[in-house]
């Protein structure tokens, strides 16, 4: 039970005083932190989004980037994920080029892999994933394609001729595509191929 | 005559104090705490990376259709009652002061039940980027909310059993053991029900890897296992069949035995020894240090509590923050 009159406004604010002085303290460490925290992070990822305040140094994010045809596709170790999608687009300029969903260059790894597991769902027999994944892709775009193909592919493992580094039998050799659908430029129709062609 | 539930509660203390007595493991639960928080934390700024690409309504979080995709989905998120760009980042920043709230050991039950709403929330608006680092958290989170892990190494103490509240004060708050009102032989328990999960989950994960690649010792042969900007190139390892098949089997020994042999007190510190060394091992040989570190803070649960009580008693003096005054406190 409080003994004695209420505090007047000058005890009171005296109080408020002393409290915020003794906070000061106690955030100095989590601000210290988070500045340290924050340089690091720029120092290692100079290329990363802020996430702070949401700018983005690009348009097209870098899970989603283009990449040369022929281009080594690579997917993560971590047990049982072996699909991703592969997109070819054929340009208004007649340029093909193709790309991955997600791109194996994204960092940090642990952001990577978030997008390789909806890589690998998307992956999957989904067809109406497949029609979103398309539609994402088609918004990012600098200009409308006049085709594009949308594949599933997975790591085929033979076991036999990869128990050994032969040459020609490395992993480049061991991946299989499924054509999933194809979206037309001129009509902007989504297409998806039937069951037949979706990967399982 | 006393009430039935008192004796009950005795009764059920008595049992658990007989597999649960000695030293209360304050300071091994705060040490699980404090890396469930510095990883949780990794993860949630990340995540903020991409928040939006996976959480707004763009691409992947219509309910209904990830729902149908992974049918283990539940309605349950906190991300289903708002809608907006702004609300979404005002929710991911309370998951971060939360989770730093956690690490600080404020409130740090509250604050490990919090957090563990808030990953739930994450995996159910879209459970189709569901990593295993993700599942690991929330199985600490989860214990740690009914264990007590805020009375060590926490910002808020007191000096002495007088005093008021004073932060901060990075230091043991022995003054605050006593007052359960279960009794210190709980607090047992939910590290112990830990010690027995974690024992499953290598169990779990040794049977998942006795597959053809696995017993047959070229799993690291697999063609998805292409190098991801990791430090160590796969190619000089696979070079060498012989090393390869005795990491692999080595590996999956470990995994089969661990649930064994770390209940023998005599090899309890030599199966944690090979337990780090392995995490630490194939997080940095493989990239993958969230979900390996977050594995070597579930393995602290096995470490006798006696000897990190005595630890952390030890280096109170040098945790005490030496800017803070306590002149005119007391």
């Amino acid at each position: 039970m409080r003994q004695g009159p209420p505090p007047p406004l000058q005890v009171m604010l005296g109080r408020l005083r002393d409290n915020l002085t003794e906070l000061w303290p106690l955030l100095k460490l989590p601000l210290t932190l988070l500045a340290v925290a924050h340089l690091v992070l720029v120092a290692l990822f100079p290329g990363a989004r802020n996430a702070l305040l949401g700018t983005t140094p690009q348009d097209v994010p870098d899970y989603l980037t283009i990449l040369q045809v022929g281009d080594a596709l690579g997917f993560s170790a971590t047990h049982g994920r072996d699909g991703f999608l592969v997109y070819k687009i054929y340009t208004q300029n007649g340029d093909v080029v193709s790309g991955t969903f997600p791109d194996d260059a994204v960092a940090p790894r642990l952001r990577y892999d978030r997008w390789a597991v909806a890589g690998d769902a998307a992956a999957g027999p989904h067809a109406e994933l497949h029609a979103f994944v398309a539609r994402y892709v088609l918004e990012r775009l600098p200009s409308p394609p006049v085709r594009m193909e949308l594949f599933a592919a997975h790591w085929r493992w033979d076991r036999n001729s990869l128990t050994f580094p032969w040459p020609g039998k490395g992993p480049q050799t061991a991946l299989e595509l499924k054509l999933l659908g194809n979206y037309n430029g001129l009509t902007r129709v989504w297409e998806p191929i039937a069951d037949k062609g979706r990967a399982q | 005559m006393r009430p039935p539930l008192a004796i009950g509660r005795d009764a059920l203390s008595a049992w658990l104090g007989f597999w649960f007595g000695g030293v209360p493991p304050y300071g091994l639960l705060a040490l699980m705490r404090i890396g469930t928080a510095l990883i949780l934390l990794y993860v949630l700024f990340v995540r903020a990376f991409d928040l939006e690409a996976q959480f707004s309504d763009v691409l992947w979080s219509d309910p209904a259709k990830l729902r149908a995709i992974d049918p283990v989905a539940w309605p349950f998120s906190i991300f289903n009652w708002v809608d907006g760009t702004w609300w979404l980042w005002s929710i991911h920043a309370l998951a971060m002061v939360v989770a730093t709230a956690f690490l600080l050991g404020v409130l740090a039950q509250f604050a490990a039940a919090l957090s563990l709403a808030f990953q739930l929330s994450y995996v159910h608006h879209n459970p189709i980027m569901l990593l295993g680092v993700d599942a690991l958290l929330m199985l600490a989170l989860a214990y740690l909310t009914v264990a007590p892990s805020g009375k060590a190494l926490g910002v808020l103490g007191r000096l002495a059993p007088d005093k008021p509240v004073y932060p901060p004060y990075l230091a043991y708050l022995e003054e605050r053991q006593s007052r359960g009102v279960w009794g210190l032989t709980w607090v047992g328990l939910p590290v112990r029900v830990m010690q027995i999960h974690l024992c499953l989950l290598y169990f779990q994960s040794a049977l998942g890897k006795l597959s053809t690649d696995w017993l047959a010792g070229t799993a690291l042969w697999h063609p998805r296992l292409v190098p991801l900007g990791v430090p160590y190139s796969l190619e000089t390892l696979q070079a060498q069949p012989h090393l390869t098949s005795l990491i692999t089997y080595g590996l999956l020994l470990f995994e089969l035995l661990y649930g064994v042999l770390i209940w023998i007190p005599a090899l309890r510190y030599a199966v944690l020894c090979v337990a780090v060394l392995v995490h630490l091992a194939v997080g940095f040989a493989w990239g993958l240090l969230p979900f390996n570190l977050m594995m070597i803070v579930l393995n602290i649960a096995f470490v006798p509590a006696r000897h990190l009580e005595e630890l952390v008693r030890l280096a109170r003096p040098l945790l005490t923050l030496p800017w803070v005054t306590t002149e005119g406190r007391h």
